[in-house]
């Protein structure tokens, strides 16, 4: 086989893998071409860059060759109230302008940015002015403001913007220390955060997309390709060009987007802004966990928010232990569990059997020997087993609703069975069912549970002190 | 197919009149949509010249490599109009900004001569398909291939050629 033919079949075979899984299939199956291991992983970064100029074609290419007359011919025009100045940059769809406002005898400095001549087709311009509307639905502080509208003589639209004087994040850290470099991101996420809650998932974040002015202040940029969700756990299909370092799997692939894409690219940005400082030494193994998650190629895996990638970071910054890390036991639990069903039901079924059973063993074993101990307070192997899974089902209750309402059923039904015979257990059952319908906001069945397990633990030598306070407090919660 | 080759000038010399036609003429509202340019062509030529269907296909690859010769001689001659000759635009520090058109064009016109060293058939297909304004399924019926395996290459074409051009910015 030649060497051009093995290098078509491994990038065909290993472009969609994920990064880790590639470089080792890669260094299997070259067995030891470092060279050829390079020239696929070249192919493979090179499919993954921008790609507009390639994925459009020559008809595209024709007419841009006819109609991009040099964009600085604008400059030194007036259009309406602007004056236009200079030509700061040009992307495929638009170029922007450093304009002056002149009314009322004041001046003010604005950006401008105008369509393209020649990109007025119908998708185009809808993009446009769906820009215009997005930009007009946000109004933060952090986010470039949106000043006015109108059409040039030569009936292309333009946007008027609040000018930001600034340079790139990535630029704009480099010589600042990493807490400072987070400090500014996490006001990022705040921002990126705010338009999450108005339903606008950015989409192209990425550091030419957050500007930082000289005096340090963030600002969002460029919503050409901002999609508006229909709910905040609304999915939509992007249709938008796209920048494929800071684009995620799911965007690559044309599957629906949601704030779980903006979560992949700003995971993509610290990166960045972790590796690119002067301190890269501290770049601390927690930093690349919270990367690591919110880079997660499945959207199930991410942060959920980007105000719980934000959590994370401030932890971090605080030198907090992370949630992430301290849960991930049940992180990972809860991932698991929202694809099988059985976990829960089994970790509600060993909840309860591991106790009964343990107990009932060990009842039939010395029943005197039981009574001399302290019951339940003896058994804290099995205890701190039953807790154990008791915060599983806690934890899986809260990441899906629809498991709260099997774990529910399923140890009601227990409540039913043997459990009565040993009333630690059935304390702690009742502990967890009052848990769980308070979370559901079910007041009612709440109480019963939380009245009935004060009861027990008032009557009964082997419910611990503990368990009795916080049947207490379940019960006032339920009141 | 030494047929096809006596037809390339005659090709080239109508898709040349036709483009140019349209750029005179319609620039502002008209599309220069190659495979309706093509398509026009292959209507007076079958006309002429009793071609059959399935020569279509050949007729495909012509036009789109005509195409390639003229938009690339557009480029260059809007290149040297701009500015003198063997000047490169400068990018804006920290500004992402965006490849001229012209040079766009003459630089994938000599990565696919470098590709076509490389893979020929590789370089047709991306000539079918960029320069032809082919669909994926015109590239695989003009070079007998399914569509699968069409698209399968032209996913390593288009990263090849991104790497050859992108890693050559000087």
């Amino acid at each position: 086989m030649s060497r051009w033919q093995l290098v078509q079949d491994l990038f065909a075979e290993t472009v969609a893998m994920p990064d880790a899984e590639r470089a080792r299939v890669l260094r299997e199956k070259a067995g030891g071409d470092e060279a050829l291991v390079q020239e696929v992983e070249g192919l493979v970064r090179a499919d993954r860059q921008p790609l507009s100029e390639l994925d459009c074609d020559a008809a595209e290419l024709f007419k841009q060759l006819e109609v991009t007359a040099a964009p600085e011919r604008l400059c030194g025009t007036t259009t309406g109230n602007y004056c236009i100045d200079a030509h700061l940059a040009s992307g495929g769809m638009a170029h922007v302008y450093r304009a002056t406002r002149r009314t009322a005898g004041t001046e003010r400095r604005v950006a401008l940015k105008v369509l393209r001549e020649g990109a007025d087709s119908d998708a185009l311009l809808q993009r446009f002015h769906h820009e215009q509307r997005t930009l007009a639905l946000l109004e933060h502080e952090h986010i470039v403001a949106f000043l006015d509208a109108g059409v040039l003589p030569d009936a292309r639209p333009y946007l008027v913007m609040e000018y930001v004087d600034g340079v790139p994040l990535t630029q704009w850290v480099h010589d600042k220390p990493l807490t400072k470099r987070l400090q500014l991101f996490v006001t990022v996420l705040a921002t990126v955060q705010y338009a999450h809650s108005q339903l606008v998932v950015h989409q192209d974040l990425k550091p030419s997309n957050i500007l930082v002015t000289m005096e340090g202040t963030p600002k969002l940029v460029d919503f050409g390709v901002a999609t508006l969700l229909e709910s905040a756990q609304g999915s939509v299909t992007g249709g938008g060009p796209l920048t494929p370092v800071y684009a995620s799997p799911e965007q690559l692939a044309g599957n629906p987007v949601t704030v779980a894409s903006d979560v992949f690219a700003l995971g993509v940005v610290l990166r960045e802004l972790i590796a690119g400082g002067p301190d890269k030494s501290i770049a601390a193994t927690d930093l690349r966990c919270i990367v690591e998650r919110a880079c997660a190629d499945d959207p199930a895996s991410r942060y959920r928010s980007v105000a719980d990638l934000a959590e994370d970071l401030r932890r971090f910054l605080g030198s907090e232990p992370l949630a992430m890390r301290a849960g991930s036991w049940s992180y990972r639990t809860r991932l698991f569990t929202r694809r099988h069903r059985w976990p829960v039901l089994l970790a509600a079924t060993v909840m309860v059997s591991l106790a009964v059973g343990w107990v009932s063993a060990d009842l039939r074993r010395d029943s005197a020997r039981r009574e001399a101990s302290l019951g339940w307070g003896a058994h804290a192997q099995v205890k701190m087993t039953a807790r154990v899974y008791e915060r599983w089902i806690m934890e899986v209750a809260q990441a899906s609703p629809e498991m709260g309402t099997l774990a529910i059923s399923h140890l009601e039904r227990e409540l039913s069975g043997r459990v009565q015979e040993f009333p630690e257990t059935e304390t702690l059952v009742r502990l967890s069912l009052a848990r769980l319908y308070l979370e559901r906001d079910q007041r009612e069945p709440a109480r019963r549970h939380a009245e009935r397990a004060v009861l027990l633990g008032e009557t009964t030598r082997g419910v611990g002190p503990k368990d009795l306070e916080r049947a207490r407090e379940l019960l006032q919660r339920s009141q | 197919m030494s047929e096809d080759h006596s037809l390339t000038p005659v090709v080239y010399a109508e898709l040349r009149r036709m483009a140019g036609a349209m750029m005179l003429h319609e620039r502002r509202d008209h599309t220069l949509d190659p495979t309706a340019l093509a398509h026009e062509v292959w209507l007076r030529l079958s006309r002429s010249r009793n071609a059959h269907e399935q020569d279509r296909g050949a007729f495909l690859g012509l036009a789109a490599q005509a195409m390639r010769r003229i938009l690339t001689d557009h480029a260059r001659a809007r290149a040297a109009s701009k500015r003198g000759p063997g000047l490169r635009r400068t990018t804006l520090s920290g500004v992402a900004s965006e490849r001229e058109p012209q040079d766009f064009a003459i630089d994938l016109d000599a990565a696919l001569s470098c590709l076509e060293g490389v893979d020929a058939d590789l370089a047709k297909l991306v000539e079918l398909r960029f320069y032809g304004g082919c669909s994926m399924e015109e590239v695989a019926t003009s070079l007998c291939v399914s569509e699968r395996t069409a698209k399968r290459r032209w996913r390593l074409a288009r990263a090849w050629l991104q790497q050859r051009m992108g890693g050559e910015d000087q």
